[in-house]
């Protein structure tokens, strides 16, 4: 059985609000942000000179400007995770990565963070954008244990703002930047126990959300939206029919997309607001990084017995789950 | 574990090295040296001539406007041949593996771009392994349960390396060493074919980063590139791994130092020609290259051949697969 033995974030300091973006004057304001998407501010690598004068009409100026790379991030956060867990980078035996905003596509992201943490193990790139959470524990899921090492380092880092047009008024109020990972361990027990998880994709509808490598995020907003909605249910009613679940004990993490179409999950499923933990109000959508975030951000509130219950959605299309139970 | 199909695919357009030469790309002395071991005679690339000629290629985004190929349009193309080879048909195919290190777009995944090319709805992801792509593969779908591999896997490598060259940039070394291409290999846990794969293995551990910087344009880390002795240790390690013991019949070595192979086959006692490469004429291609040199076997290779499958040093790792011809 595999577990997470201790988690770590990283998020930029730039503070982007619902007021800025209105007085960017592209045809939203900050109540519609609020009604609408659910989000009072998300954080960024960006600053806000350099968004207010060019709205990031050329992204490969982005990666000139960006306080922070995903790289950086995701450096931040597996250091973090491995202080929570308390081993060093050279007991590490392998390190995945999901990044789907790289600055450089060679070497992998995996090898240039393994690099600088100094890890010298394996070191690849497990990839699928958003429902990477999900992704890396099946994907970890499908080895004989002994085969794998005693210390694997789960990495996700996404800078979508060095991605948004700004002109666009939906995108510049969706996205967020940050980075999360994870220890997981196939020996060792820790906090939280692996019990299921599942991946899957339909790549005939894979251009419905789209980042280029240099240019900007692009999506079919309603259609994205609907099939986030439907499918994470899903997701849910599929473990709440194999599995006990209470919601009055249990959480849920869902991907952070926006606010509003997580609470119409969460009403469908008769979640109480006190067992849905969620970010995505004052980090925005950090893609892969967001659910893992989620749950690093509640670490020290996860009672035993307790089970985590995580559907996520994403590009592809793409979508996964995991049910983790705490000792 | 079984291969029952391998294919490859490049891109029409060649580039020689009159034509590089022509558009004032002289390697140094050091970069020469460097060529010589790296032993690219011709390379194939998925940029029109006369766009290189005449832009050099000086914005990445200006190229894929006029590419006559994709990193999934190539990659799509090996899938097929591996198909046909295999016997098998896309809808089939429990899951899609992709390792790509030119991507047009980093979101969907390029293992989904292919799985929407080819019209099927499956689990679909990247494992981004680099030069070690080949091994890692099979060292991955080797060490899970096997309830958990679906009966036919289709694991792609494909780069389009051509389009981050700078033709007109001060070195030389990338536009002469790289091509592009893409392999695919159909991977069965319970099916068999006409390669078994015997053993494979894989190990971390190298100091040395990758050879190459893709950033916009590509460009060589000359200090990661292994010496010629290294090269010999590492791969004189991999055959000793071997567990029959039997020196294989062909070697797709290390595909970046395939001007080296003949040096390397006296070295290690091997067979004149033992060492196959995938690069020699189509340009190297990194994760796909050895693919593209297995697959140059398929019709050739007899019954109760052994082919063994090294990589040495470029990337984290070195790793070996060895597959028998049933």
């Amino acid at each position: 059985m595999l577990h997470i033995l201790g988690m770590g974030v990283c998020h930029p300091d730039t503070v982007v609000d619902n007021k800025f973006l209105e007085d960017l004057d592209v045809g939203t304001n900050a109540q519609w942000i609020e009604e609408k998407i659910g989000v009072l501010t998300r954080v960024t690598t960006l600053t806000l000179d350099y968004i207010k004068a060019t709205r990031n009409q050329d992204p490969r100026m982005a990666h000139e400007v960006a306080s922070m790379t995903p790289e950086d991030m995701g450096v931040k956060a597996a250091e973090a995770a491995l202080k929570k867990v308390g081993i060093t980078p050279q007991q590490v035996g392998m390190v995945i990565v999901n990044c789907c905003t790289p600055r450089k596509t060679v070497p992998s992201e995996a090898v240039r963070i393994a690099e600088r943490l100094g890890c010298s193990g394996k070191a690849f790139d497990v990839y699928t954008a958003c429902p990477a959470f999900a992704l890396h524990i099946d994907f970890l899921r499908n080895y004989q244990e002994q085969k794998l090492p005693e210390f694997i380092l789960c990495i996700s880092t996404a800078a979508m703002t060095q991605h948004v047009n700004y002109n666009d008024r939906s995108d510049g109020a969706i996205w967020g930047d940050g980075a999360a990972a994870w220890v997981v361990s196939p020996v060792l027990k820790g906090r939280l126990e692996m019990i299921d998880s599942s991946y899957t994709a339909d790549p005939s509808r894979c251009e419905a959300v789209v980042v280029d490598t240099f240019q900007h995020f692009r999506q079919d907003g309603r259609a994205v939206r609907d099939f986030s909605v439907r499918q994470t249910v899903r997701l849910i009613k599929a473990l709440e029919v194999a599995y006990p679940i209470d919601w009055n004990r249990d959480v849920f993490i869902g991907h952070q997309a926006n606010r509003t179409m997580l609470e119409q999950i969460t009403n469908n499923r008769e979640i109480p607001p006190t067992n849905h933990w969620h970010n995505v109000t004052y980090l925005g959508n950090q893609a892969g990084a967001g659910a893992p975030a989620v749950l690093s951000g509640h670490w020290d509130q996860i009672q035993s017995g307790q089970q985590i219950v995580v559907a996520v959605v994403g590009a592809g299309l793409s979508w996964g789950s995991i049910l983790m139970r705490a000792l | 574990m079984f291969i029952l199909g391998i294919g490859a695919a490049h891109p029409d357009v060649e580039i020689t090295d009159e034509v590089l030469s022509s558009l004032g790309l002289k390697p140094t002395d050091d970069e020469a040296r460097l060529l010589a071991r790296f032993g690219v005679r011709s390379r194939r690339a998925s940029l029109p001539l006369h766009y290189i000629k005449e832009t050099k290629n000086r914005e990445v985004l200006e190229g894929r406007s006029v590419a006559v190929a994709t990193p999934t349009t190539l990659a799509v193309a090996a899938a097929r041949q591996a198909f046909e080879r295999a016997g098998i048909a896309p809808g089939q195919v429990g899951l899609i593996i992709a390792d790509t290190a030119t991507p047009y777009q980093t979101c969907p995944s390029e293992a989904q771009r292919i799985g929407g090319a080819l019209g099927i709805k499956i689990p679909a992801y990247d494992v981004v392994g680099g030069s070690s792509s080949f091994p890692l593969f099979f060292e991955m779908l080797s060490s899970w349960k096997p309830e958990r591999v679906p009966d036919y896997v289709l694991c792609v490598s494909t780069n389009t390396f051509s389009q981050h060259v700078s033709y007109g940039g001060d070195a030389a070394l990338p536009a002469y060493l790289f091509g592009d291409a893409a392999s695919a290999m159909i991977i069965s846990p319970r099916h068999s074919g006409r390669l078994r794969v015997a053993e494979s293995f894989l190990e971390g551990g190298s100091k040395r980063s990758t050879s190459a910087v893709v950033e916009r344009h590509v460009s060589c880390a000359r200090e990661a590139v292994l010496s010629r002795g290294e090269v010999v240790e590492a791969l004189s390690q991999a055959l000793t791994r071997i567990s029959s013991g039997k020196s294989p019949t062909h070697i797709v070595g290390p595909q970046l130092y395939a001007g080296e192979f003949g040096e390397y086959e006296k070295a290690l006692d091997l067979g004149q020609g033992v060492m196959v490469s995938g690069t020699q004429d189509g340009g190297y291609a990194v994760g796909a290259s050895s693919g593209v040199a297995l697959s140059s076997l398929w019709e050739s290779a007899r019954a109760g051949a052994t082919i063994a499958v090294l990589q040495a040093g470029d990337g984290m790792w070195g790793g070996s697969v060895v597959v028998a011809s049933e």
